[in-house]
């Protein structure tokens, strides 16, 4: 689904959602094919249910968002990231 | 934004693991939030904090918050952000300071609450010196 189609389908909810599909341009993360993965009515469940998934499979794009916001507009940060000895 | 001494001790380095560690506190509607596992990174342009300890003091995601995908060398995770009140390492102190908040947890042995990234180092004009384990802020 389109963030649009999204929203239609889950109105005024916190989702856990994935990228299925997504591409970056100059500093945005695009998300062209999301896939719901779970509904929540608070944004702490929600934040937890991700850190579990993060945590078991990091290399799925995951994101966790609310429907109320129009435009999902998800900037892109590089970082160099931690090395320990 | 402003820049305050609040009249608390220079802010002293550890080095946990090879890595610097800080003490940082956090404010916000009148909470505050001690954190003594924050790593001095950088290497990282942004300020994150672990999600599960910045509810300690009620900040959680709301509907409006940036959303941002970090991309680094470990791979990418999601964080969405915050502007909050205070942020200070000792005597150095900002006001309305961008964070963001997410799992940060990377399989370390040691525990981390967060990572202060050039953002912060910068605006504070840090000073970090190794030697005597200790930050002191450069502002003109």
């Amino acid at each position: 689904m389109r963030w649009n189609e999204v929203r239609e389908h889950y109105p005024d909810q916190w989702l856990l959602i994935e990228a299925i599909k997504a591409h970056s341009e100059s500093d945005q993360r695009l998300l062209d094919e999301i896939a719901v993965i779970a509904t929540f009515s608070d944004s702490v469940t929600a934040m937890n249910r991700y850190m579990g998934l993060h945590r078991e499979e990091p290399q799925r794009e995951l994101y966790v968002c609310h429907t109320d916001r129009e435009d999902l507009e998800i900037r892109e940060r590089q970082w160099l990231g931690i090395r320990c000895a | 934004m402003n820049v305050s001494g609040w009249g608390f001790a220079v802010p002293e380095l550890r080095i946990v693991e090879k890595l610097p560690q800080v003490s940082i506190r956090i404010s916000n509607k009148g909470k505050h939030l001690d954190l003594d596992h924050v790593l001095i990174d950088t290497g990282s342009g942004g300020t994150v904090f672990s999600a599960t300890r910045l509810l300690e003091i009620d900040i959680r995601c709301e509907p409006s918050d940036t959303l941002n995908r970090i991309r680094g060398v470990g791979g990418t995770e999601f964080v969405f952000s915050k502007n909050i009140e205070n942020i200070s390492m000792g005597d150095l102190s900002l006001t309305s300071f961008n964070i963001e908040v997410g799992a940060l947890e990377y399989g370390f042995r040691f525990p981390l609450d967060g990572i202060v990234g050039m953002d912060f180092l910068d605006k504070i004009g840090a000073v970090i010196d190794l030697r005597s384990r200790r930050i002191t802020g450069a502002l003109p």
